[in-house]
């Protein structure tokens, strides 16, 4: 298993598109995705799952990515992360 | 592939429709038809009955309407017994959502329809109680 803090950037953090991508994007990964923040932790591939974290920029969410591309899951997602999800700001 | 057909009063199931894809991306297995104030329910029907037939790709088609008892739903329900649909009421965005990314992994539409119903009443919140739950 590997396991990352990850910091959101982009101006409107985990809003509901971002979220898409980002399950989107683990969708692609054999690996099983969990993202934690506080008490809650979501399912990486469920899209309604990931918004109950309500996570604003600023907030650093806990990936714990576990199967047999798990380091490659991380490091997709690391880059949407840092890449503002694509969106600009 | 089960299908999913949006359909309510007012232009709630196209702009619903078009919100959801604005989130998740398009679908073309998915439509909509929203029924104007000032629309005969007739040709309302003929028209919907004819998106269904599209829609219908053989696993049958889920409707989503807004509100048991009221006339998207009742022509709905008129509809189905020529066709094969399962009807769920009170659309809402996490319902729809949640039925258009897992549409492609049921086969039984009756089983779709359950999962599609609970999630849609699940994904319903009390802020507050979320974020004292956060707070613990």
């Amino acid at each position: 298993m590997v396991e990352k803090r990850l910091k959101l950037v982009n101006k409107l953090g985990l809003h509901a598109r971002a979220a898409a991508k980002l399950v989107q994007l683990g969708e692609t990964f054999k690996s099983e995705i969990k993202i934690s923040k506080d008490n809650v932790e979501a399912n990486g591939k469920s899209i309604l799952s990931v918004l109950l974290l309500a996570a604003p920029v600023g907030t650093e969410l806990t990936f714990s990515i576990q199967g047999p591309d798990e380091e490659d899951a991380m490091a997709a997602i690391d880059s949407l992360i840092e890449r503002k999800f694509d969106e600009g700001e | 592939m089960i299908g999913i057909l949006i359909v309510t009063h007012g232009s709630l199931a196209d702009e619903i429709m078009k919100t959801c894809f604005k989130i998740i991306g398009e679908r073309d297995t998915v439509g909509a038809y929203s029924i104007q104030w000032d629309d005969d329910p007739t040709l309302a029907t003929r028209r919907i009955e004819k998106l269904l037939k599209k829609l219908d790709q053989g696993d049958g088609v889920l409707v989503l309407t807004d509100m048991f008892g009221g006339t998207p739903t009742n022509i709905m329900i008129s509809l189905s017994k020529n066709s094969h649909v399962e009807i769920v009421t009170g659309v809402n965005l996490p319902m729809l959502i949640k039925a258009v990314t897992t549409m492609s992994t049921f086969n039984d539409l009756s089983e779709f329809a359950e999962k599609v119903k609970q999630q849609g009443q699940k994904n319903i919140y009390k802020v507050s109680d979320i974020l004292s739950m956060k707070r613990v």
